[in-house]
């Protein structure tokens, strides 16, 4: 359970991996800074959803995900994620431009585990232990993953 | 895609980091890889200023929940159980800084983000009096009283959560929490090396009331200044309000045995200076 005091100081100190993750898997400020808004209003309005079976950050990594992914698989167009990502930023972006936007058109026709396992394992960069917290499943589950997502990705290629 | 090697740290593990969730065994063992390694250098460098922008830029905290989300509970964390909530949300109270007391550099304006001071989720404080004594007729207990009290050290960039075993360096900002069964009237004092005694918290004449909750900062705020020997810090906690003046000189004539008043008890911890 988080009281609001503690929830202020979550919005600080784990805000910033929210709001960076949310522009790395949408490539659009303005969606990310809702996502940012969506994920701390929802912890506003149900404190009891962060159980603490995991750390903060773990579980904020995942609402993230999924909060990308659902506003992902919603859009329209693959040009809007090309046109989105060709705006300038401030930060460096890390991975590269071309790294996420190769991520995201992927992301749409993976059914969504998969597509939850290429974001912590290509942009997030996981070990597959840190995969399996996230996930909240075992480390063979995840290899089991892996192999099926590189077999997709090899199939794509044409290898 | 991968850019990091297998014994590289994951955007997870720096994050968790400077999020202050790492155990102190851990954050050295990240440090020491980072200071060792170019492309994790870089990344951490990134994110730290991330950080920073969002401090400056992001929307505040009074905005959230202005409107209602896009997005349901349910699609942000389908594993999530929605629960109902029974807890009282609580204002963040504000207070104005400390005076300078003893040979502590007391600046709550100095963690001014105090907002920038993240709350080490889940990290109770283990007082370093092992055994309980019984209670006297004052009513003073050593241990197992309705609250207890931790710390958060902020070191540069990184916040964690304080434990005594964890010896703070000159430039550390520590900032108390109180973790509370029920509302509890609460007051936080240091005994230095030389024998003075400086009151942390609060600043009136009497010990201020908590809510119940759990790992509530206080808006008292101390830097390290890199004196010499431990401090020993204090924690009264009464079921009344009490005047701090009985509870001051009940600690500074016997630290180790304090007769404080009735219905009042006290733990014990031990801030460590790092070795130069």
């Amino acid at each position: 359970m988080l009281p609001r005091p503690s929830l202020e100081a979550l919005y600080v100190s784990h805000g910033p991996a929210v709001l960076r993750r949310a522009r790395q898997l949408l490539g659009d400020e303005t969606e990310a800074q809702e996502v940012l808004h969506d994920v701390f209003t929802s912890l506003l309005q149900d404190p009891g959803q962060f159980a603490g079976m995991s750390s903060a950050m773990t579980f904020l990594y995942r609402m993230t995900t999924n909060a990308a992914l659902g506003r992902l698989r919603r859009r329209r167009t693959h040009a809007r994620l090309l046109a989105a990502d060709q705006r300038g930023r401030e930060e460096p972006t890390y991975p590269s431009p071309e790294v996420l936007v190769e991520l995201r058109a992927s992301l749409l026709s993976l059914p969504d585990e998969l597509a939850q396992v290429a974001i912590y394992y290509h942009m997030d960069e996981m070990t597959q232990e840190e995969l399996a917290q996230v996930l909240g499943c075992s480390r063979q589950w995840v290899g089991k993953l892996l192999q099926q997502l590189h077999a997709r990705e090899q199939r794509k290629q044409g290898t | 895609m991968r850019h990091r090697s297998e014994n590289c740290a994951s955007d997870l593990k720096l994050d968790r980091w400077l999020a202050g969730e790492l155990t102190s065994d851990e954050q050295q063992a990240i440090e020491s890889h980072v200071e060792a390694c170019d492309s994790c250098q870089q990344r951490h460098a990134t994110l730290v200023e991330s950080r920073r922008s969002f401090a400056r830029d992001a929307p505040p905290f009074a905005a959230i929940g202005q409107s209602e989300p896009n997005t349901s509970a349910q699609q942000l964390d389908p594993r999530s159980r929605a629960e109902p909530v029974t807890s009282s949300r609580q204002e963040f109270a504000r207070r104005p800084p400390l005076s300078e007391r003893s040979a502590w550099l007391v600046t709550a304006s100095a963690l001014a983000a105090a907002a920038a001071i993240a709350l080490a989720i889940g990290t109770p404080w283990t007082p370093s009096v092992p055994s309980a004594r019984d209670t006297t007729s004052s009513g003073t207990r050593t241990k197992g009283g309705p609250a207890s009290l931790g710390w958060v050290v902020r070191r540069g960039e990184h916040v964690f959560a304080g434990r005594p075993e964890q010896p703070l360096r000159a430039g550390d900002a520590v900032r108390f929490s109180v973790s509370a069964r029920e509302p509890v009237y609460v007051a936080v004092l240091g005994l230095d090396p030389t024998g003075r005694l400086s009151v942390y918290y609060p600043d009136g004449e009497q010990l201020s009331k908590i809510e119940a909750g759990r790992d509530q900062l206080l808006p008292a705020a101390i830097e390290w200044d890199g004196a010499t020997g431990a401090e020993q810090l204090y924690a009264v906690f009464c079921a009344n309000a009490v005047a701090l003046a009985p509870v001051r000189d009940a600690i500074q004539r016997s630290s180790d045995a304090p007769a404080l008043p009735r219905g009042c008890s006290i733990e014990h911890a031990t801030l460590n200076e790092a070795a130069p």
